[in-house]
């Protein structure tokens, strides 16, 4: 289990224990199974503390959406705790405060979830009322109108009136166009203020059904007695609707480069690289690149920072921005603000030069060692949650991506070797087209 | 330097929650512990009593200080450098009152010690690098005038400065430019030898370490911290304001400050369970009812109860789009008369009493979360029976008690308003 090695640093030898425990496994701890109306059902035990995470997983966000109805998975997210048939508007978060658990609803591009956390013995509480929801919804005029009003505001908070997403929202759509990964999460404030009963009944109906839903629970639980509590509130339950994935895609046009004024003391330049959808088959290079971005962004220590924040003196920070799992086209996202009288077009080179097939080569077995410590222990510090532990495993099975992905990249990042995360690298960025944006300070 | 010869008092604990067991190493309190073995972590919290009140005439000064040590090199490699590289993580920050820098790494007692004699070398150097100095007054500065362009950030910046006009709580964390532009890295190695003392030094350790590593990271980082004389404690009083900052956004952010009582006075959990049903509870709260459900008026509204080391106040926040500052305001004041009244049942109380306790029991379950736990035993000097203390105190609350408690122990006369955004005719 142990393993020790020596890092030489200038004028002293440093002895130190690496991270060198193994990682833990998701397979060690989880079980899944199928109901016969197509619930996917995942039970992740971790008896650390009495709390247990009670999530479901539906299979539908903003990329499953269309121009005029953008935003409609995230509004009806939030008429989920706005009432059923059996349950009045406002009781199931009711129910979950007396228990002194804490809850939330969460849109994205690929999925809606929604979960409880709460101790043990009121499991199966939860999982019923959260049955409940998947198939009783009511949906009341009143309540939609109020919650519309709800949704502009967290529009104007979320992104209105901040310049930074208002622009990653501005660089996705300019990259995808209304389509996918284009689609703004939260939708147009247009689209918003259009939503009605019979748009989101149709929404509900189609993706809220058991065959498009995973249950996810992690935590502290006794697993015989759960597998009974699913079955008995989620197995009466009928499939009644098949998805029709017929989207064309939207004509679009790409600029290769614009600008937004918006009201920042600095610039920020966003420099878009198209990545392809996750493909399994090709997980062990898509890795590498991973561990590539790592090298080049992924600590203060790492090599932007050094070369152009301490080295070079061009920039005052640097960010890289990428989805190993993405399901649909995506963008990986270099940027940073330029320092001092350094000018934006100064910035872009000297970003891009550091990823020049010259500079590629030069990434050191330290650099991949000291990335590879990182990635390690964190897929140990992951493990401290149970929250986090139901996002990690929920986020891929929601894209379609088993859970498995999650243990195979821990044991296939320790074996990549430097000539792979080189062609990794190089395979990608130089042979792909930029995009770029300048976030400009609005005189 | 001395090294300090701990005595173990192993003053056990037990969580309300799972068996947690608190132990308190050495004779004061200041050095708390928790052994949890079932990851192989180690979570570290040391932090000094000292924050940006103790800027003196540079505001930003502790926080350039702070930011300009841990950005430096240690033997020429940079601190950041030596955590990352073994997957280790550091984090540092500075608040108004506290200064903390955090570790959190894979549980080798060789690793840990290792890493925390970095952090001590740190806070020791002989000198600052003056490129890095320079960087970091630049990238303190951007946050700055990016402060200024956020309704949010203006919001918090302007509560303190008209609520504790000409004091040290008065300006922010980061400072001004006009006060960072002119610090000197001299400055800073004699600000650094005022604030890294014994008397304000406490730590926190969680996760799967023994008593005796944990007296080994003690030793270490305090091995050089001096002693100094106990600073005075200064006290503060909320000034009573009713202020508006224009600004052009679809959105005006809404703040009510009343000033109220310290997290360690004998009110306080009267006045969380007033707080909770009023605008803490989230979902069915009286705020959150009548400004988000019924109206659909704003995305998030809430109360808490803060507090300062030595004065509290109950907080009030939202964010509106502007045509509806005005509305907001006057439902916010209607709700503070029925919490004035608070005509609620003793079923009510009742349940509210329970579901806090039962939060509670959860607070716990992960390492972080018990870190930030002990961290906040720890600074608020909160009794070491901590959670049969709170569960006896929250118990014992009810009707009576809290209308007691909201006549005494919260100021209604003097509420301040402080808003953000557009104004609208």
């Amino acid at each position: 289990m142990f393993r020790l090695y020596k890092i030489i640093t200038f004028t002293m030898v440093l002895f130190i224990c690496s991270n060198s425990y193994s990682a833990l496994k998701f397979s060690e701890r989880l079980e899944e199974y199928t109901l016969p109306n197509g619930l996917k059902v995942i039970l992740i035990e971790d008896n650390r503390s009495p709390s247990v995470i009670n999530s479901i997983w539906y299979k539908v966000g903003s990329s499953y959406e269309r121009p005029g109805s953008t935003g409609i998975s995230h509004v009806l997210e939030h008429m989920m705790f706005k009432g059923t048939k059996n349950f009045s508007s406002g009781e199931f978060s009711s129910i979950i405060k007396e228990m002194g658990g804490t809850e939330n609803g969460f849109t994205s591009k690929d999925y809606t979830g929604y979960f409880q956390k709460i101790h043990k013995s009121n499991l199966e509480k939860c999982i019923e009322l959260e049955a409940d929801r998947m198939k009783n919804l009511k949906f009341n005029d009143n309540e939609i109108s109020s919650e519309i009003e709800v949704v502009k505001e967290e529009r104007r908070l979320r992104t209105d009136d901040n310049p930074v997403s208002k622009t990653f929202e501005k660089i996705m759509l300019n990259a995808f166009g209304m389509n996918n990964y284009g689609i703004p999460i939260i939708g147009t404030m247009e689209d918003i203020g259009n939503v009605t009963k019979n748009k989101l009944q149709a929404w509900y109906k189609e993706y809220y059904q058991p065959n498009n839903a995973i249950v996810l629970i992690a935590g502290n639980f006794d697993r015989e007695n759960v597998k009974g509590y699913i079955e008995k509130y989620y197995g009466v339950i009928k499939t009644e609707s098949n998805i029709k994935n017929d989207k064309d895609l939207i004509n679009f046009e790409t600029l290769n480069n614009f600008e937004v004024f918006e009201e920042v003391a600095r610039p920020i330049v966003f420099i878009g690289f198209k990545k392809p959808k996750f493909n399994k088959n090709k997980s062990r290079e898509l890795y590498a690149l991973d561990l590539f971005i790592e090298v080049m962004d992924g600590g203060y220590s790492s090599r932007l920072t050094r070369h152009l924040v301490n080295d070079k003196k061009i920039a005052l920070d640097t960010f890289i921005s990428n989805d190993t799992f993405n399901k649909h086209m995506n963008l990986v996202i270099i940027g940073g603000t330029p320092r001092g009288n350094v000018s934006n077009k100064e910035f872009r080179r000297s970003i891009l030069t550091e990823f020049s097939r010259k500079n590629i080569d030069t990434i050191s077995i330290d650099e991949l060692n000291s990335a590879k410590a990182r990635i390690k222990a964190n897929s140990i510090y992951k493990f401290d949650s149970v929250l986090n532990q139901a996002m990690q495993v929920g986020m891929l099975e929601a894209k379609n991506i088993s859970w498995k992905e999650l243990d195979k990249y821990t044991d296939t990042i320790e074996s990549i070797t430097l000539d792979e995360i080189k062609n990794s690298a190089e395979n990608f960025f130089l042979n792909n087209d930029t995009l770029t944006t300048i976030l400009v300070p609005k005189k | 330097m001395k090294l300090l010869v701990f005595l173990l008092s192993f003053l056990f604990l037990q969580s309300a929650s799972a068996d947690i067991k608190i132990q308190s190493i050495a004779s004061n309190n200041n050095y708390l512990y928790a052994k949890i073995d079932t990851l192989p972590i180690v979570d570290i919290n040391i932090s000094f009593n000292k924050g940006s009140i103790n800027d003196g005439n540079y505001p930003g000064l502790t926080n350039l200080m702070l930011n300009s040590i841990m950005a430096s090199n240690v033997n020429e490699q940079k601190i950041m450098s030596f955590f990352e590289n073994v997957g280790a993580k550091l984090s540092y920050s500075v608040d108004k009152e506290t200064l903390s820098i955090t570790i959190r790494s894979l549980s080798n007692l060789e690793q840990v010690t290792y890493l925390v004699s970095i952090i001590n070398q740190a806070i020791w150097t002989n000198s600052i690098n003056e490129n890095i100095f320079e960087l970091e007054k630049a990238k303190i500065v951007r946050k700055i005038k990016e402060s200024r362009k956020l309704p949010g950030a203006i919001l918090e910046s302007s509560i303190s400065e008209q609520l504790y006009l000409n004091t040290d709580l008065s300006h922010q964390v980061i400072g001004n430019e006009k006060s960072i532009n002119s610090i000197s890295s001299k400055m800073i190695l004699d600000h650094r030898n005022t604030i890294f003392t014994m008397n304000d030094f406490q730590i926190n350790v969680v996760g799967d370490i023994e008593a005796l590593g944990v007296k080994k990271v003690i030793s270490i980082i305090s091995s050089n911290l001096p002693h100094s004389s106990k600073s005075t404690e200064n006290y503060y009083q909320i000034k009573n304001t009713n202020y508006h900052h224009e600004h052009d956004s679809t959105q005006s952010h809404l703040a009510f400050i009343i000033p109220s009582v310290v997290r360690n006075n004998p009110d306080y959990h009267n006045l969380l369970v007033a707080n909770y049903i009023f605008g803490g509870g989230g979902f069915g709260s009286w705020l959150m009812k009548e400004i988000r459900e019924k109206r659909g008026l704003s995305y998030s509204v809430y109360s808490y109860l803060g507090s300062y080391k030595n004065h509290g106040y109950m907080r009030i926040s939202l964010q509106t789009k502007n045509d509806n500052l005005k509305l907001t305001k006057k439902i916010i004041f209607n709700q503070i008369e029925r919490l004035k009244k608070f005509d609620v049942e003793e079923s009510e109380i009742e349940l509210v009493k329970k579901s806090i306790l039962r939060n509670f029991e959860m607070r716990t379950d992960t390492n972080r979360k018990l870190l930030n736990l002990l961290s906040a035993v720890n600074y608020r000097n909160l009794p070491l029976n901590y959670f049969q203390d709170y569960k006896n105190k929250l118990m014992s609350v009810n009707k009576e008690s809290i209308k007691k408690a909201l006549d005494s122990s919260i100021d209604f006369k003097k509420i301040s308003v402080i808003s953000v955004g557009k104004s609208v005719e």
